[in-house]
């Protein structure tokens, strides 16, 4: 049985995925460290360790995420977004359009027929409107990023907000509390405004019948809700993790690299 | 034939190793505008022993470094661009010295009016290879980045911090660092950033003449009066540069520059199109991109600039036909056209990740803008300029840049823009839109990293998801 | 706040305007929405079309949705009015009513929108082009050429022709309207204001919009209102501002809102949507030839460029001039985010303003349509107008020790 390893090392979080036989066997999800490679090792021997197996037992490794550039121990590097495409298109191939909201980048993708990207679109290269803003803003309000979502749901009203820097959300924030503005209010008013942006991104490429989120913004419920209300389309929810999405293709792809790899392998001996 | 020559390192320097010394010296040297001549052995010895002491940054061993001689020699003559590259700062001074001005000028339109008039056009991209010889001479790569980088903070603290990056090189000639005589760039469609910033010299360079050769932009670059307004702005410039050197354009010398320009341009899409039609990529990206530049301001001498490529041009013909293709480019490379302002993801950067550079829109448009050789020079250069499909409106320029990348066999189209520049910002969806309707993948990339000595993650990141998207696939390592 | 009755009926004009034009347009009637003060007015009016002055500012929706056509490096502005014509769930009533949409190019992004909204929303823009410098002898050739082809692109969209009747006609009733709006922006500069700066700049925005005919009978009722009001007006204290730089459109009201709030009030400026739109401009003949001079020899826009010294540059000396003959006590220059005319000024600016006024309070507020900088704006406003009152004292003292 062959084993193979997805590690996704993004700017917030990193994960891993272990398959084998198109089934997961093992996960993990850690904070990002400074150092991206100490990451992605340790998420990837958290990953191993709750499967039971040890690095030798990989025929492939293949990383992704921003830390990938420094992932000496993986054998291959793809971007995570064709990686997204490709978890994405495994574990729900009706969906073709995928919103990705990670921790440095916001990207939406558009998926093709065999699971592979068509079309990208990316944000402006600011923080705004990623995983790293939702952080700050949690921060700001001194809550957990897990509360944020619950928050906006439960607004009673929308505040009106831009924020189109997160150096800015801070104070911006803390001028609308000054304000007497309630603080579910103002967190319904950044996620509008940050699913309004995300809209105009999809827009960008077209909405196809399916569409689905992924990255860890997309466990956000409050995002969803609005994206859900602004793109007049239901979001598909993904049957893993959609924070693995990115792990996941990755692991896929090291499988498709591995038997690349014998293929050739097999064609020199010969 | 030159097979791919590794440099060789010394002290964190590159230098062109001794065996290339013979071949190299079999070629010759050249010959310049004013009938000096340099000779082979004079080039090997500047490029080999005075430049990498004066200039570490860019014979720097640091592959992630933007400005820095590939690692590979593959043509011989590319040791001459270099030359012709590196030597601007004295020649410039030399010409200076023989009367000529040296005139800040903005890249697309024609240079032949310059050289006509006997000003050495300088665009803002060199601008800031000039900062560089003059501010950072001698010092390392790292001293080099934060020189540079102190000049855009400059330039954008005075002005503001919404101008385009590579327009802060304006604060070379503030600070009085590179010797420019004259501000004379043609402008309207092209920049504004550059109109106002020639507008704002007048607060710390009262002292130099300015003058806008103006191409107004109502969609009908037709109507006969727009011809006579562009052909006067022309005249008024050659004026005001006369004014300065003392001496009287004729309608011969702007007609001697035209032809030389021309030879320039020619020899310059000769070698593209030659590049494009090899099945895999000759050389490396970098050595395309720079032709791309070459052709259009010639380097300060367009005699030396048509002979240089006429050299490129038999060398890379039999690499061609040879068929080899150059290491440092993927076997499975996507081909990438580039669009936009002033700007392109590093060339090395781009190679190392499975793509490759096939030209820019703008030089290219400058390459095919030729002027006609007989009648009145300022008309002939009117119709030059009123031609180029660069200035065309956005869908129009798009449909054009879709026709020219697929005789270039592109895979996709990559717009670039700088941050802060309006001109290009504002079309670029439009042109990523068109193109896509076409059927051509594009994707835009906004560009703050000008000047950094590495390539930022972020802009790569999308470089490489576009890679992929398209099939690419990194070289061997 | 005055109690000008006629101010009451302008702004119900105001109001049922969208409603009017639609009904002009069933009627047949046709309409140039139009945005750049280099557009002739007279020759959209002479030839029986309705000109409405369409621009507008401050809507983040919008700015945030043209940012996505263009790019976030395109002014605040300009990504605004590509977002109006985009949005069409929140279509603005007056662009709705637009048969014709023209351009200028004294912007160069504005002719970037004339693409984008010809590729995104199958809209031909009709385009004047404004050179670069309207001094030069050359340039002004090509815009009498420009206003010209102008003319004839309406002619032909409306199937209409320029009568020299007409064109007189319209001649003397901008005239008219421009010398009344002269005279009221006097009234409220005044120690004893009958009528608020702020309320003539809405009496100028209302004349983007209104009948021009039935304008100007607003416009010489109010101001014999404000006449006999005058005497009877109180003093007005508050820190007297100069305000220049970026045009602030109709809907963009926060940086006025808050000079008011924190005690300030503004009694001169360079705007676009307010003096500069009938500053030094003088029509003198009823042609197009004398169209094209009396709108070339308007004061300068920013967006154009001159090369001359700045003591001859018309635009930095008619700050100065506000400055004085207004009596402002300090400047504040807004700049719009990558709205690079007037950014790359501020410094030279500055400068000269200080050479010319003396320690003359100056501040720069650089912005755009957003609320994250609401707060920061108002501080730095805030602390300016400490500064301006009490720098102002300390002249008084000075004046009054020498005096003495």
């Amino acid at each position: 049985m062959s084993i193979f390893a997805g590690v996704d090392t993004g700017s917030v979080a990193t994960k891993a995925v272990i398959l084998s036989d198109g089934q997961i066997l093992a996960h993990s999800i850690i904070p990002t460290v400074v150092s991206s490679e100490k990451s992605g090792l340790r998420a990837l021997e958290q990953a191993l360790a709750q499967a039971g197996l040890k690095r030798d037992d990989l025929v492939y490794i293949l990383a992704t995420g921003y830390g990938r550039i420094s992932a000496s121990y993986a054998q291959g590097t793809l971007t995570e977004i064709g990686c997204h495409a490709k978890g994405v298109h495994f574990v729900n191939p009706e969906v073709h359009t995928v919103i990705d909201m990670g921790g440095q980048d916001c990207k939406v993708i558009k998926i093709g027929e065999w699971g592979e990207v068509d079309d990208f679109v990316m944000n402006d290269k600011c923080a705004a409107g990623t995983g790293r803003f939702f952080e700050v803003l949690a921060k700001a309000f001194d809550v957990t990023l897990d509360d944020l979502g619950p928050m906006s749901l439960n607004a009673e009203k929308r505040v009106t907000i831009s924020s189109t820097c997160t150096v800015f959300a801070e104070s911006e924030v803390i001028s609308l509390m000054a304000r007497g503005e309630v603080p579910e209010n103002i967190i319904n008013g950044i996620h509008f405004s940050l699913a309004r942006r995300t809209t105009g991104l999809v827009n960008r490429i077209g909405l196809a019948k399916k569409v689905a989120m992924a990255g860890g913004v997309a466990k956000n419920p409050g995002m969803r809700a609005l994206l859900q209300e602004l793109l007049e389309a239901e979001l598909t929810p993904l049957t893993i993790d959609p924070q693995l999405a990115g792990a996941l293709g990755a692991a896929l792809f090291a499988k498709e690299r591995a038997s690349a790899r014998e293929r050739k392998a097999a064609l020199a001996a010969h | 034939m030159l097979k791919d020559v590794t440099m060789e390192v010394r002290d964190g320097l590159f230098y062109f190793p001794k065996e290339l010394k013979g071949p190299f010296l079999e070629r010759g040297g050249l010959t310049f505008w004013d009938g000096r001549e340099v000779s082979a052995e004079e080039i090997w010895q500047f490029i080999n022993e005075e430049a990498p002491q004066l200039f570490p940054y860019f014979f720097t061993s640091d592959l992630s470094a933007t400005y820095r001689l590939p690692y590979h020699t593959e043509l011989l003559s590319s040791l001459k661009s270099y030359y012709l590259t590196l030597t601007r700062r004295q020649r410039t001074e030399a010409m200076k010295r023989e009367g000529w001005a040296l005139a800040l000028v903005n890249g697309g339109p024609p240079m032949d009016l310059y050289y006509g008039a006997r000003a050495i056009p300088m665009r803002p991209g060199p601008m800031a290879d000039l900062i560089m010889n003059y501010a950072a001479e001698k010092k390392k790569l790292q001293d080099h980045a934060a020189i540079l980088e102190g000049f855009y903070d400059d330039g954008a603290s005075r002005t503001a911090a919404d101008v385009c990056r590579l327009m802060r090189t304006h604060s070379g000639i503030r600070r009085r660092v590179v010797p420019v005589d004259i501000l004379a760039p043609y402008t309207a469609m092209r920049c504004s950033d550059m109109s106002y910033l020639v507008e704002w010299q007048r607060a710390d360079r009262p002292d130099l003449p300015k003058t806008l050769v103006d191409f107004p932009w109502d969609h009908d670059p037709a109507k006969p009066y727009t011809g006579k307004f562009v052909a006067q702005n022309l005249r008024d410039a050659v004026k005001r540069i006369d004014q300065l050197t003392g001496r009287q354009t004729t309608d011969e010398d702007l007609k001697r520059a035209i032809r030389w320009m021309n030879r320039v341009r020619k020899a310059g899409r000769k070698l593209l199109e030659l590049w494009w039609s090899a099945p895999q990529a000759p050389t490396c990206s970098k050595l395309v991109f720079d032709w791309g530049h070459n052709a259009h301001d010639a380097l300060c001498d367009p005699v030396a600039m048509a002979q240089v490529f006429e050299e490129t041009y038999e060398e890379l013909r039999e690499r061609v036909e040879h068929g080899i293709k150059s290491v440092e480019v993927s076997e499975h490379a996507a081909r990438f056209w580039v669009c936009g302002s002033c700007v392109a993801p590093s060339c090395f950067a781009v190679d190392a990740r499975g793509g490759a550079l096939l030209a820019r829109d703008d030089r290219w448009s400058s390459m095919l803008m030729d002027v006609d050789e007989e009648g009145d020079p300022y008309e002939n250069i009117t119709r030059s300029l009123q031609s180029s499909p660069y200035e065309q409106i956005a869908e129009k320029r798009a449909l054009w840049v879709v026709e020219e990348s697929r005789k270039a066999r592109a895979n996709g189209i990559l717009f670039a823009y700088h941050w802060g520049c309006n001109y290009q910002g504002a079309i670029s969806r439009v042109m990523c839109d068109v193109a896509k309707d076409a059927g051509v993948p594009s994707m835009n990339l906004e560009q703050d990293d000008l000047g950094r000595a590495t390539s930022p993650e972020q802009s790569m990141n999308r470089v490489s998801a576009f890679v992929e998207m398209l099939g690419g696939v990194p070289p061997q390592a | 706040m005055s109690t000008l009755k006629t101010l009451e009926t302008v702004r119900e004009a105001v109001r049922l305007r969208p409603e009017e034009v639609a009904q002009a347009r069933k009627r047949g009637e046709k309409v140039v929405g139009y945005f750049c003060l280099y557009t002739p007015e007279e020759i959209i009016d002479a030839l029986g079309l309705i000109p409405l002055r369409i621009c507008r500012g401050g809507n983040e929706q919008w700015m945030e949705v043209g940012g996505q056509y263009t790019s976030t490096k395109n002014c605040a502005y300009i990504r605004e009015m590509v977002g109006m014509f985009i949005d069409s769930k929140d279509k603005d009533p007056l662009l709705a009513n637009s048969d014709i949409i023209a351009l200028t190019t004294a912007d160069l992004e504005m002719g970037r929108v004339a693409e984008v909204i010809h590729y995104y929303c199958k809209i031909d823009p009709a385009v004047l082009g404004v050179p670069r410098s309207l001094e030069d002898p050359s340039g002004r050739d090509y815009f009498r050429g420009a206003v010209k082809d102008f003319a004839a692109d309406l002619e032909r969209r409306s199937g209409r022709k320029l009568e020299p009747r007409r064109l007189q006609e319209s001649v003397e009733l901008y005239r008219a309207i421009r010398r009344c709006l002269l005279e009221l922006y006097e009234f409220q500069a005044a120690e004893r204001p009958p009528i608020s700066w702020r309320e003539v700049f809405e009496v100028t925005e209302a004349g983007f919009y209104l009948d021009r005919r039935r304008y100007l009978d607003l416009l010489r009722k109010l101001l014999e209102e404000v006449r006999v009001q005058a005497p009877l007006a109180k003093r007005d204290e508050r820190a007297r501002v100069l305000l220049c730089g970026s045009i602030i459109a109709p809907g963009d009201t926060r940086l006025l809102d808050i000079i008011e709030e924190m005690g300030g009030r503004v009694v001169a400026d360079d705007l676009c949507t307010s003096r500069r739109f009938y500053q030094e401009l003088e029509v003198k003949e009823p042609t197009l030839e004398g169209i094209a001079e009396g709108y070339m020899d308007r004061l300068p826009s920013a967006h154009l460029v001159c090369l001359r010294p700045f003591d001859e540059d018309r635009r930095f000396v008619n700050m100065v001039n506000l400055a004085r003959n207004y009596r402002a006590e300090g400047m504040i220059y807004h700049t719009l985010r990558f709205c690079d005319a007037f950014s790359f000024k501020t410094q030279p600016i500055r400068r000269f303003v200080r050479e010319k006024l003396g320690s003359f309070p100056f501040l720069n507020i650089h912005t755009e349509y957003s609320s994250s900088d609401v707060e920061a704006v108002r501080t730095r406003v805030e602390s300016f107008l400490n500064i301006m009152t009490s720098a102002s004292e300390e002249r008084q003292e000075l004046a009054e020790a020498t005096r003495r």
